[in-house]
């Protein structure tokens, strides 16, 4: 008998924890274009009364239409719906949204995902949101079994020999029960799959030229828009633009017959920021912040003082350099460091031309600090000119090309192709969520009682030092409107670049003598609002736009308590009468 | 090509007017107005669960919230947005009920999401279908 008590003791907080769990049945299914696709979303019901579950999809609506959704055959062997039950369903659809990840929202617990959801849209933007609700009616006594439950059929579009396709990804799905409300939910957790990638068939043609540009990991492509021109060369001049070549989010791109011409010389060259290069302002600010002009200066100031060589402890390899050389002087001079402080500031812009960096993969990688200036160093390997490729097309793709670039003043290449060996200073771009060496900033929301609403930035550096710091804020300007901001690291300089709603900020430590450390706040932005505060609901996010250097001029990574500010005003809490 | 000598010089001097005009101390003090009193600080804010009549789209809200803290109630589009309907109380106990009349609003699928004077919040799903 004590045995048996002993295993209902055991048995019993097992029984209330269970939770359900939703999953996907695979992970990969290859189709051909205008082919349907049927996936399906099961079910294991582990001992709860659940009636509803809610789920959240994201696809590519440009790749793939959703024709159908049905659920499984009640009563089947395979189907978590039991004989007799009726089923009803919402379906509604986002287009143009897409799910913005974050540890909060990427959890195996369908729940918590739901309740740290975030979204981005793009006008005209190639994902979607899929929310489905999804009700059961079961016949008395009787609850979901363990199964199939629902099925997603997609129909696939016919497009592009090329297109670089994405998966389908399950965000959240969590069940409702008659007795216990929402529930945790497992989302496949102990089988099935959060996501499905969709392998495409047909459509593909002979590929004269093949190759990877190496993209960073936190690319936004959008922003990014890489293409590849190929001029048809004409007495060894590249003459015509015969084709521009669109590379996917994953680098890779691919040239076929109907595109260029077997057996011709081409010069290849990589075009950054859009047709006609209107991202290239953002792909500056987003790629040029605070630590690189801090690791620049740092290499700069560290010089010889008697041969005037540099000691290249931030730059290690060659391409730093060619980073750094933003004024293309073949050389790194105190005009690089003053115009990488310059747009940092927001005060001048550096230089961008349609034609980027682009070098062989061997070229970037290897090129050294003491040959970088020498075009021909470069030209040994790369012809076509120090940025350009020179290809001759065979009758099929015989050569694979791989390519990286970087962006010009982008010296950490934080924002620029991977170097087969360490960054200068630490590796990784400033994000949330970042490995050892990292200080955290702690931001709160806010009950708006007056007009003038102040955002503190409370900064905790731990034991390091700090040198510089950076961030960019995203408010709605139909509600807010940016007033000023108080420094609280009065010894550094600091600057302000505000546009409509987006306010992009920070302060350096040109003297070199007064980093910071500890807990302090270096920033306070004060907004007004347009309308009556009291009512105000708002929301300000700070976008990945942001960058921590070390007292040293080194990167280091920022760990925010949240990205998102929310602002509600006080007629929002008081008593409504409801 | 380099940056000129005194292109350098006058960026350095915008730098530093840009960096003088900053106020390095808190120009003034916005903080709360004492009229506005926020209440306690709150320890919990739960949905325990929602009742609804689709008859005459009304929600019988059941919250788990701290005695004194204030809350609002909000009505929202599944993806965000601006709330389509905003409710706030002062809680009286642990336990708080709450109808919500949302006969205006439109069928279809909303999200009801409690937030308190701290920021924090949390959500459900509601079909409101007649």
């Amino acid at each position: 008998m004590k045995k048996l008590f002993l295993l209902l003791a055991l048995l019993l907080p097992t029984q209330l924890s269970a939770q359900p769990e939703v999953y996907l049945e695979t992970n990969g299914i290859t189709a051909a274009r205008g082919d349907t696709i049927e996936i399906w979303a099961n079910f294991n019901n582990n001992n709860t009364q659940t009636r509803t579950i809610y789920f959240d999809f994201s696809y590519q609506r440009t790749a793939f239409s959703l024709v159908d959704v049905s659920f499984a055959t009640a009563g089947a062997d395979s189907s978590a719906i039991p004989t007799g039950t009726t089923t009803s369903l919402t379906n509604l659809n986002f287009p143009g949204w897409n799910w913005v990840k974050s540890t909060a929202n990427t959890t195996t617990n369908g729940l918590t995902n739901y309740q740290n959801m975030n979204y981005a849209y793009t006008n005209g933007g190639p994902y979607t949101i899929r929310r489905l609700y999804a009700t059961v009616s079961l016949p008395t006594n009787t609850n979901l079994g363990t199964g199939r439950f629902m099925k997603l059929k997609f129909e696939v579009q016919n497009t592009a020999h090329d297109f670089v396709y994405d998966s389908l990804y399950m965000n959240f799905a969590f069940a409702n029960s008659n007795n216990a409300g929402w529930l945790a939910t497992n989302n496949a957790v102990s089988t099935g799959y959060r996501s499905a990638f969709f392998t495409i068939t047909g459509g593909t043609a002979d590929v004269l030229v093949y190759g990877t540009l190496d993209l960073p990991s936190n690319v936004n492509i959008d922003l990014l828009q890489p293409r590849l021109k190929f001029f048809e060369k004409y007495n060894n001049v590249p003459d015509t633009l015969r084709h521009t070549e669109s590379v996917g989010s994953n680098g890779i791109f691919s040239v076929t017959p109907t595109e260029v011409d077997t057996d011709t010389d081409y010069r290849i060259y990589l075009s950054l920021g859009g047709a006609s290069g209107d991202s290239i302002p953002s792909i500056l600010n987003t790629a040029i912040t605070v630590s690189d002009f801090t690791a620049a200066e740092t290499e700069f100031s560290w010089q010889s003082l008697t041969t005037g060589n540099f000691v290249d402890t931030m730059f290690t390899k060659g391409v730093h350099y060619m980073a750094a050389d933003v004024n293309d002087s073949r050389g790194f001079d105190p005009g690089d460091t003053g115009t990488l402080f310059a747009q940092v500031a927001g005060v001048e812009t550096v230089e961008m031309t349609d034609t980027s960096q682009m070098l062989l993969k061997s070229v970037f990688d290897t090129v050294s600090t003491a040959y970088w200036r020498v075009a021909d160093s470069i030209l040994d390997t790369q012809t076509g000119g120090p940025y350009g490729m020179d290809f001759h097309t065979d009758t099929t793709a015989t050569d694979t090309l791989n390519l990286k670039y970087f962006i010009p003043g982008d010296v950490n290449l934080s924002y620029s192709s991977a170097l087969a060996v360490n960054n200068p200073g630490a590796q990784a771009r400033a994000s949330s969520v970042l490995d050892n060496t990292s200080i955290d900033v702690n931001l709160n929301n806010l009950v708006v009682t007056s007009n003038s609403v102040e955002i503190p930035f409370e900064v905790s550096t731990g034991d390091h030092e700090i040198s510089a710091l950076q961030f960019e804020v995203l408010y709605d300007p139909s509600k807010l409107r940016f007033e000023t901001m108080d420094l609280g690291v009065s010894s550094w300089v600091a600057f302000i670049d505000n546009q409509e709603g987006r306010v992009r900020f920070g302060a350096v430590d040109r003297a070199r003598e007064f980093a910071m450390g500890g807990d302090f706040v270096p920033f306070s932005l004060k907004f007004v609002t347009i309308n009556n505060p009291l009512d105000i609901v708002t929301q300000l996010h700070l976008s990945s736009n942001m960058d921590a250097s070390s007292k040293s001029g080194h990167q280091i990574g920022i760990t925010l308590n949240s990205n998102t500010i929310r602002l509600i005003g006080y007629n929002n809490y008081a008593n409504s009468g409801s | 090509m380099q940056i000129p000598a005194h292109k350098i010089k006058f960026l350095a001097s915008v730098l530093l007017i840009l960096g003088c005009t900053l106020d390095p101390t808190n120009s003034f003090d916005v903080g709360t107005d004492p009229t506005y009193d926020l209440g306690e600080v709150p320890q919990s804010t739960k949905i325990i669960s929602a009742d609804i009549d689709t008859l005459i789209k009304s929600v019988t809200l059941n919250m788990d919230v701290t005695v004194g803290a204030m809350y609002t109630i909000h009505l929202m589009h599944p993806l965000g947005g601006d709330p389509l309907a905003v409710t706030g109380f002062t809680a009286t106990t642990e336990l708080v009920t709450i109808e919500l009349d949302y006969s205006t609003i439109s069928d279809g699928l909303y999200d009801i999401v409690l937030i308190d004077t701290q920021g924090n919040s949390t959500r459900i799903p509601i079909l409101l279908e007649r």
